[in-house]
């Protein structure tokens, strides 16, 4: 038998195995990286939770009643990759679009084909039952600038397909809605749009929640502004049911949306119909704590049943700074011919903060992208991780011994020459040309001094 | 992952470093110290109505001297604290 020499090949050698070894796990990590495109691994903030609110509410498109179009809104972030559907339907399929075309509310009149659909999915809706199916799409990267809209269609041989308000309560028959002898049987189909992450930040689309029904118009809108607080509100007026207009019909109090002015009146004559107006508060000023704060009071009347206001009045009155929510969602529900009844629900989302948003361009080449994404995943902290730090020095404020330092600048910040005088000096007025003049000298004095004393405070400095 | 694993570290040391000062009790202000700071507004409000840029600039003056004096003050601390530590004269 012969025996292997030393270096021979097939002798086992434990420091080339090493070798090769390492080569093999560089080449992994490689490959890894090139495929890390198809994982879904990429942290990227989607966005805050969207409510539906009544302007939003499925339309029919270019009469089709089997085409419905829902706005989403902008300040989406993110990459879509998922669509999920809550659909109660006896059979058939739906077809989905995502759009970013400037659907025009006020003509219904859709820049994106009807025959072309981003997504054709034929869902398994169930024969009964009701069940959340969900489809994976092309991924898109959201710009938070666009406008979003989804157009939903079903095929003409699928008889009724319902929506779900939420998951767990599913829109019946009962809840259609007729306009002009045409039956809608499409009612705000619930959907989720998922991404990355996919869970907990999915977006989610609600039916509005009817809340606590209101007697008047004086009392549409929240309580607790103060007209100290200045404003940009944009309001959104519009009818969605009357017998003189097409329900897909929007009309605007001034043209689109207005800015309006702290306690402005905006005036206009509106055709017959019933309305509903929306207030979105672009601005509010700090502290956010409070709805109160910055919510802005609306007021909406029709001449028909609020002889108050016989021209149709709408006023604002409110507030101020970074956009921070939407007013949400705010209806009013015809309830008969001489009374209106406006819902609201009380739920409103605040965000006061901007989560980190750095996203890959999915046009990049491969190797690039991978980079990104790697880049993201481990240099781009949560926002969760991020808001740990937000509060962690306000208990420090109140704890001896920076309480005191911080009381004592809070008292001292409130030292201003707007208070209440403690005394009058009348009859001063017609001295000003004496004043005025020993207002200045005595100024000029007091910044020389100041700098004497800066400049000898400084030279004998003992430190 | 990351910054993520960094920044929870740094959180809890922060918390550990200063969870003697959270356990103590809230401190407020003597009411005469914030009754004497509004009185003295009310008065400086009333001449202000008759030397707005004196008493301007007297505010900003006082702003300067408390801002200066707190700079030397809180030098002088942690120099003092610096040489408490056995290894540093």
């Amino acid at each position: 038998m012969t025996k292997l020499k030393k270096n021979s090949p097939l002798q086992f050698n434990l420091r080339r195995v090493i070798s090769f070894s390492r080569y093999f796990i560089l080449a992994a990590a490689a490959a890894l990286l090139f495929l890390w495109p198809t994982h879904n691994i990429a942290y990227a903030e989607v966005s805050t939770m969207y409510e539906q609110s009544i302007s939003d509410t499925t339309m029919g498109l270019n009469s089709d009643a089997k085409i419905f179009v829902q706005k989403i809104g902008s300040a989406l972030e993110g990459t879509l990759s998922e669509i999920c559907f809550y659909i109660n339907a006896p059979t058939g399929n739906i077809k989905f679009d995502i759009s970013t075309s400037s659907y025009n509310e006020n003509t219904v009149n859709p820049a994106f084909d009807p025959a072309i659909w981003y997504g054709n999915a034929s869902l398994s809706v169930p024969t009964t039952g009701k069940a959340l199916t969900c489809v994976s799409i092309p991924e898109l990267e959201l710009n938070p600038d666009f406008n979003y809209y989804i157009k939903f269609g079903y095929n003409a041989s699928v008889p009724t397909i319902y929506g779900a308000a939420v998951s767990a309560a599913w829109r019946t028959s009962a809840e259609d809605f007729t306009f002009n002898s045409v039956s809608y049987e499409v009612k705000d189909i619930y959907f989720e749009l998922n991404g990355y992450p996919i869970n907990p930040n999915s977006i989610q689309i609600t039916y509005p929640l009817d809340g606590t029904a209101l007697s008047d118009f004086a009392a549409y809108g929240f309580s607790g502004f103060t007209e100290n607080i200045l404003t940009n509100i944009q309001i959104n007026v519009g009818s969605y049911s009357s017998s003189s207009f097409p329900i897909f019909q929007t009309n605007y109090i001034i043209d689109g949306y207005g800015d309006f002015a702290a306690s402005s009146t905006k005036v206009s004559a509106l055709p017959p119909g019933q309305y509903w107006a929306k207030a979105y508060l672009e601005t509010c000023p700090a502290p956010y704590n409070l709805y109160s704060d910055c919510i802005p009071s609306v007021w909406t009347g029709y001449e028909t049943y609020d002889p108050e206001f016989p021209n149709g009045y709408f006023e604002v009155q409110a507030s101020s700074t970074p956009i921070v929510f939407i007013i949400l969602p705010q209806s009013e529900i015809f309830t008969g011919s001489s009374t209106m009844g406006y819902y609201y629900s009380p739920t409103s989302t605040i965000s006061t903060s901007t989560p980190i948003q750095i996203t890959c361009d999915p046009n990049d080449p491969l190797f690039q992208r991978s980079l990104c994404k790697l880049y993201v995943f481990l240099f781009v902290p949560s926002p969760d991780v991020l808001n740990t730090w937000a509060t962690i020095a306000e208990p420090l404020k109140t704890k001896a011994p920076i309480g005191y330092f911080y009381s004592f600048a809070q008292a001292l910040g409130g030292f201003n020459t707007t208070s209440t005088p403690a005394f009058v000096l009348t009859g001063l007025a017609s001295l000003v040309n004496i004043t005025g003049p020993l207002d200045v000298g005595l100024t000029i004095i007091i910044y020389i001094v100041l700098a004497i004393w800066t400049f000898n405070r400084i030279r004998h400095l003992d430190l | 992952m990351i910054t993520a694993a960094l920044l929870l570290t740094w959180y809890g040391l922060v918390l550990i470093i200063t969870s003697p000062i959270r356990l103590l009790p809230d401190v407020s202000l003597p009411a005469g110290i914030v009754s004497s700071i509004s009185s003295s507004n009310n008065y400086i409000a009333a001449i202000y109505q008759i030397l707005p840029y004196t008493i301007a600039a007297l505010l900003i003056a006082l702003g300067i001297v408390i801002t200066i004096e707190g700079f030397i003050i809180l030098f002088k601390i942690i120099n003092w604290v610096i040489r408490k530590i056995p290894t540093i004269s």
